[in-house]
Parts: C-alpha cells; structure tokens; sequence
C-alpha cells in the first residue's frame, strides 16, 4: 500500500517538473515565411578571409568591470581560426584556438580562466568569429533573410538584413543567450556588438586603423 | 677555446646578431652608480613612445602610439593618441582613466601596468635596481646596456616571463622596454623626443 503510494507520489512530482519544464520553457517562433527546409552553407564573410589579421578596438563591460583592449582574429587554414584579446598595454588575455571543430583555450590569464566563465568566452567568442554554417530552414522576413542553425547544440538564427547589418542570436532550447550585431558596408565589419542574454557582458568592437610598423 | 669557436660560428652566420655580453661585478657597481646619481638631477620627463605588439602569428605588429608625462610630483600619464584616444593616470595611489571622454578609475587589469610604470618611472629616478620583487642581471649589448629583470612574485610570473630595459650608450634613461609573456610574445615600448626637466602643467593630471 505505502508502496503504491509513493510511486504515485514520485510519478506525479516528475510529471509536475515536466509540465513545468515545458510551459517555463519560452519557445522562440519565428515569424515569417518558411521557405526552405533543406540543408544549405552559409558563409558569414566578416573573419573569413585566409591569412588576413582583422584588428578591432574591443570595450566590454562584464558584471560591474569594464576594460579595453584590442581582438585580434586571423583564419589561419580553412577550418582553423586564431581568436586572441590583450589589453591596451600588451598583455595576452586569452588566446583561443578554433580548429576542425575543436576549441582549445591556448592561454587564457588567472582572473577569467574558471570553468563557467572559460566556457561562456569560449562560446561567445567562437559565435562572434564562426564563418561557416549549414542552416536547417530558411526563412523570409520582412527586410531580408532568415536562416536557421546550430552552434554546439544551442540554435542560431542568421538574419541577412538588406541593409548594412547582419544579426545573429544564439539560444538554448529554453533560454536566450546571446545577440550579435555587424555593422559593416563591405566584408570587414566596422563595428560590431556582442550582448549576453544571460550575464551581465556587453562586448563593442571598432575597427581598428592598421600603424605601419617601420621597422618591416 | 671550444666557446669562442663557437661564438665565433655564431656570429659569423648570424652577422646581425648582436650577443649579450654580461656584465662583471664592478661595471653593474659603475652603471648603477651612473644612473643614480644622473638621475637625482632629473625632476621631470616628457617623452613620446611607440608600443608595439608582436605574436607569434601575426605578421603585423598590433602598434600604438601616445605621450608619456612624468611630473616632479611623480605623477605619471599615459597617453595614447593613435590609433585611438587614452589615457591613464597614476597619482597617489589612484589609476584614472580616461577613454575618449569616458572617465573611470582602473580595475584589476591595470594591475600589471601599474607595475610595469613604476618600473619606468624607477628607473627615472634611480631606485629602479631596489625592488625586491625582482632579481637583475646586467648585459652590454653592442654599445648599449640591457637590465634584464625575472619576478619573483608568484602570480605576476604568469603573465611576464622578464622584463628587458635598455640604456642606450653613455644614457641613464631607459630607451626600450621589453615585456616578454611566457609563450614567447612581448610588447616592446620605446621612447624618443625625450625632454627632461621641461614644464609640465599640472593640469595634464586632472581627471
């Protein structure tokens, strides 16, 4: 009898959780024409270019600090990108490795180097500079294209807007986690905004003007 | 004998290559003395700089230039004029920053610069061989003389592997500063247009 009874109690607590998992769950519909459902590559030309060093004045505020620094991005084989932040006076932050799928954190300095906050870089850091994606579906929106994907089992939506700018959002199943915007009239961005959805990180990075190095 | 051959192979297929050559005992004890008693007579110092930074795969240096400003005070600015407009301000105790406008005082991340400017400053004055949280070693490298300093402060080792300053010939004021991390990579910065003992308004340090 007390048998019986908790399993009931067990089997309607987990049906509790799972109604509430479900209906807490926000789930993002799309709101424009589906128009494509088959696999396409798309290509997101900002850090694309094999060999070239793109430099960008970065400022980002992280929960109550905020610092600059310079990103420095480079593709240095088909598959394989180069994703570094110092700070204005030299110093390597990080120096993160994209490569065939693989994310390898080469250096990353004591303060951030922390399993969550390591990941979040990770994660952030791999969406901002990511070239290639095969979308799912593909949308039409008013004002452009929307295209569907993954990035490490979260859902990314790729917008191509007809104007100068190209947004992108990254999200879980269940939670929003990132947006990011290029502002860009050609194939090296000018600006670009990083904003977490989940922590208290805005990332703004500015072109930076290339010095001639008199020395080369 | 078997050392000079081999110097000498050295040389012969690097001629660019210039070789540390340390020091003894009593030209450290000359050169120490040179530079603090030199540098008693300065009180202030302006000076333009170039940083660079060079990583291991790059081939473009990441360059920024600006203005340095030491007060008699002992006030230091940094100012970086290009690419973009900054500065930071080290005075009694405090870092201010300014970014474009934008005004703050520093976070953790100023940490190491705070050092890396007493170093410069240090080395200004002439107290720069007395800081325990370093060991020196002296080196003359053509015509000029190169401090090599290693930290022994366990979290800074982490970021810096050493540090190298560089006093040009018959000089006792630093011309380089040579920040070289663990992996290899360093940022170099270097001085010129110096200007000793000129004016300073003091209001280059207001916030």
């Amino acid at each position: 009898m007390s048998i019986s009874i908790k399993q009931n109690l067990t089997t309607s607590i987990l049906f509790f959780l799972f109604v509430v998992l479900l209906f807490s769950c926000k789930h993002y519909k799309i709101h424009g024409e589906l128009v494509n459902k088959t696999s396409k590559k798309l290509v997101i030309p900002y850090f694309d270019e094999l060999n070239y060093e793109y430099h960008y004045t970065a400022k980002i505020n992280a929960f109550d600090n905020s610092f600059n620094g310079v990103l420095i991005v480079k593709k240095v084989g088909t598959s394989h990108k180069r994703v570094v932040l110092i700070t204005d006076f030299g110093n390597t932050l990080f120096d993160f490795e994209y490569r065939n799928g693989e994310r390898i954190a080469k250096y990353i300095v004591d303060d951030l180097n922390k399993k969550l906050i390591l990941n979040k870089l990770l994660l952030y850091f791999e969406f901002l500079t990511r070239s290639e994606y095969f979308s799912r579906a593909e949308y039409q929106m008013v004002g452009g294209k929307l295209f569907v994907s993954d990035l490490r089992f979260n859902r990314v939506t790729i917008m191509q807007k007809e104007h100068l700018q190209h947004h992108q959002e990254l999200m879980s199943r269940c939670k929003h986690k990132a947006e990011l915007t290029f502002f860009s009239s050609n194939n090296y961005a000018d600006s670009i905004s990083l904003i977490s959805k989940e922590l208290p990180i805005n990332m703004f990075f500015k072109k930076r003007t290339k010095q001639i190095n008199a020395d080369q | 004998m078997f050392l000079y051959v081999a110097l000498l192979v050295v040389q012969l297929n690097n001629p660019q290559q210039v070789i540390d050559l340390e020091m003894t005992p009593t030209e450290i004890a000359a050169f120490k003395r040179k530079v603090q008693s030199k540098s008693a007579t300065i009180k202030s110092i302006k000076t333009d700089f170039t940083q660079k930074k060079k990583m291991e795969f790059l081939e473009n240096d990441i360059i920024s230039n600006g203005e340095m400003l030491l007060s008699a005070e002992g006030f230091l600015k940094w100012q970086y004029t290009n690419p973009n407009k900054y500065s930071i301000i080290f005075k009694s105790n405090q870092i201010y920053i300014n970014d474009n406008g934008t005004k703050s005082t520093a976070n953790v991340n100023q940490r190491l610069f705070k050092k890396i400017s007493t170093l410069i400053s240090g080395s200004i004055k002439g107290d720069i061989f007395n800081d325990a949280e370093f060991s020196y070693s002296f080196y003359k490298r053509g015509s000029n003389v190169v401090v090599k300093l290693i930290t022994k402060h366990k979290t800074m080792v982490k970021y810096i592997k050493n540090i190298e300053l560089t006093f040009p010939k018959e000089e006792v004021l630093v011309s380089e500063v040579k920040l070289i991390e663990p992996s290899g990579d360093y940022t170099l910065i270097s001085f010129k247009n110096r200007k000793i003992n000129v004016h300073i308004d003091k209001a280059e340090f207001n916030h």
